[in-house]
């Protein structure tokens, strides 16, 4: 159970499957980065290049979720990037490589939103935060679903970015990405506890703001 | 258990995470509690909602625009950080450290411990103790002349020959205690000074707070200019005998344990 949920998170081929929650301690499991890590920090860029293929779509998972905005989230995924290049001497194997990796993008993330200022933030939110329900778009049973489903993705994206950030992120971390509570709190650097907290509150404020669709009946996203 | 009990407690019973006792107790609650089961519901339709959103797939140009960049510089790491590690952190803390005590034990050993005290007269008893150690180690000084400095630590010797010369050493990845930073120059908490000196503490807690400025300006120093930059928190550790603030200003371990007079 525990290597089938590792295996599917770190999957090298970058698995399109959404990663399944992995409830166990994370400190006795063989970090599958580690030896393209090694060849990496001995001066090999080719294994951090093939770390960048295996780690690019969770990063701009969280990143177009907290950001709300494709190509921003291309933007800061390549600052991420950048930035794991210079500080991946930092890392020192206390934890997974994934979680020094979703730390680096995390960060970049809120700083990226404290940079941006309050109300440029919010005008983004107004005008460009459907975009990240449509750039993938679910296979739907027919057209009437799609808008639905596409209708349903942008109002949820914009609920996640009426969040504040640090409720933001660790809800998005949990149950989009999969991390267990042990892992946010690693990536954040809190405690368990105030992660606990964290997403009991993001959630409780999201469920108030889809109140519309969660009492409606209408559960699902997509068909 | 109340509505605000159970709600609490609603999205770690939704993942499982309640113990068996606290569960049945949710549960009987829930079976009774129109609200609260309501409330579930639309929790589990809202992390339904959220697990529900498509999977966006990475642009091709997002790797090679990455690795495109690095290969035109952009990946490598400043200089500074190169050399001493990400400040704040311990390589910074170490070299730092090991160049505040290797100025001082050079400065004690060549000019007597007067130049801290801002006096050429012999220590008083309540002058700062510092000592150097048995062994000989090699820095160069603030024109970049090379000097033989009494003192057994090697990193001490490195460390002050990467600040005060051009910072083109690399420093020891080992992050020395404050104790045994202590010991290593014979500092003592225990000699506190009862001289009225001038007052560093604002400076001191600046460069605790971000030493980026402090060592963005002596980057941009001249290397002869470089020592008097250093020398006053050296000088303020000195005339307050206090090792600890040093320690805590280095970001060490611990407060250091004040070395017998006896050992001294």
């Amino acid at each position: 159970m525990v290597s089938a949920s590792v295996g599917m998170l770190d999957s090298p081929s970058g698995a399109s499957a959404r990663p399944k929650r992995a409830k166990r301690n994370v400190d006795n499991i063989i970090d599958p980065d580690l030896e393209l890590v090694e060849r990496w920090q001995s001066g090999d860029e080719g294994a951090f290049e093939d770390l960048v293929r295996r780690h690019e779509r969770r990063v701009m998972r969280l990143l177009l979720r907290m950001l709300g905005n494709r190509e921003e989230a291309e933007d800061v995924a390549q600052e991420a990037f950048l930035s794991l290049h210079r500080h991946g001497h930092r890392f020192r194997r206390e934890a997974r490589f994934s979680t020094f990796v979703y730390r680096v993008a995390a960060n970049a993330a809120l700083n990226r939103r404290r940079s941006l200022g309050r109300n440029r933030n919010r005008v983004n939110e107004l005008t460009v935060s459907h975009e990240a329900g449509f750039d993938l778009p679910p296979a739907p049973r027919d057209p009437e679903d799609a808008a639905a489903g596409s209708e349903a993705q942008a109002r949820v994206q914009d609920a996640l970015l009426d969040l504040a950030p640090d409720l933001r992120v660790a809800v998005v971390l949990y149950d989009i990405e999969g991390q267990s509570y042990q892992e946010v709190a690693r990536v954040l650097g809190i405690p368990e506890g105030t992660v606990k907290s964290r997403i009991h509150r993001a959630r409780n404020a999201l469920r108030e703001r889809l109140r519309s669709y969660v009492s409606s009946g209408r559960r699902e996203v997509s068909s | 258990m109340n509505h605000d009990h159970v709600n609490d407690r609603l999205s770690e019973h939704l993942e499982g995470d309640l113990s068996l006792a606290e569960s049945i107790r949710v549960d009987r609650h829930l079976a009774q509690c129109s609200v609260c089961s309501a409330e579930l519901r639309e929790l589990r339709s809202t992390v339904a909602l959220l697990r529900g959103l498509p999977d966006p797939e990475p642009s091709q140009r997002l790797r090679a625009s990455v690795m495109q960049r690095i290969e035109a510089g952009e990946g490598r790491r400043p200089l500074l950080l190169q050399l001493f590690g990400p400040v704040g952190e311990p390589r910074f803390a170490t070299a730092l450290a090991a160049g505040c005590a290797a100025l001082a034990a050079f400065s004690v050993f060549h000019f007597g411990a007067g130049v801290f005290l801002g006096t050429t007269s012999e220590p008083s008893p309540n002058s700062v103790a510092m000592r150097g150690n048995s062994g000989v180690v090699t820095v160069a000084d603030a024109s970049g002349a090379s000097q033989r400095l009494p003192g057994r630590s090697a990193s001490a010797a490195e460390g002050i020959r990467a600040i005060l010369v051009g910072f083109d050493t690399a420093m020891p990845p080992e992050r020395p205690s404050a104790e045994s930073f202590a010991r290593s120059f014979g500092f003592s908490g225990a000699a506190a000074p009862s001289v009225p000196l001038r007052d560093l503490d604002g400076e001191i807690e600046r460069l605790m707070d971000d030493p980026t400025p402090f060592l963005e300006r002596m980057r941009r120093t001249a290397v002869s200019e470089r020592r008097p930059m250093i020398a006053p928190l050296v000088e303020h550790a000195a005339r307050r005998g206090d090792v600890a603030l040093v320690a805590r200003t280095l970001g060490m371990a611990a407060p250091p344990t004040a070395v017998p007079a006896s050992q001294r």
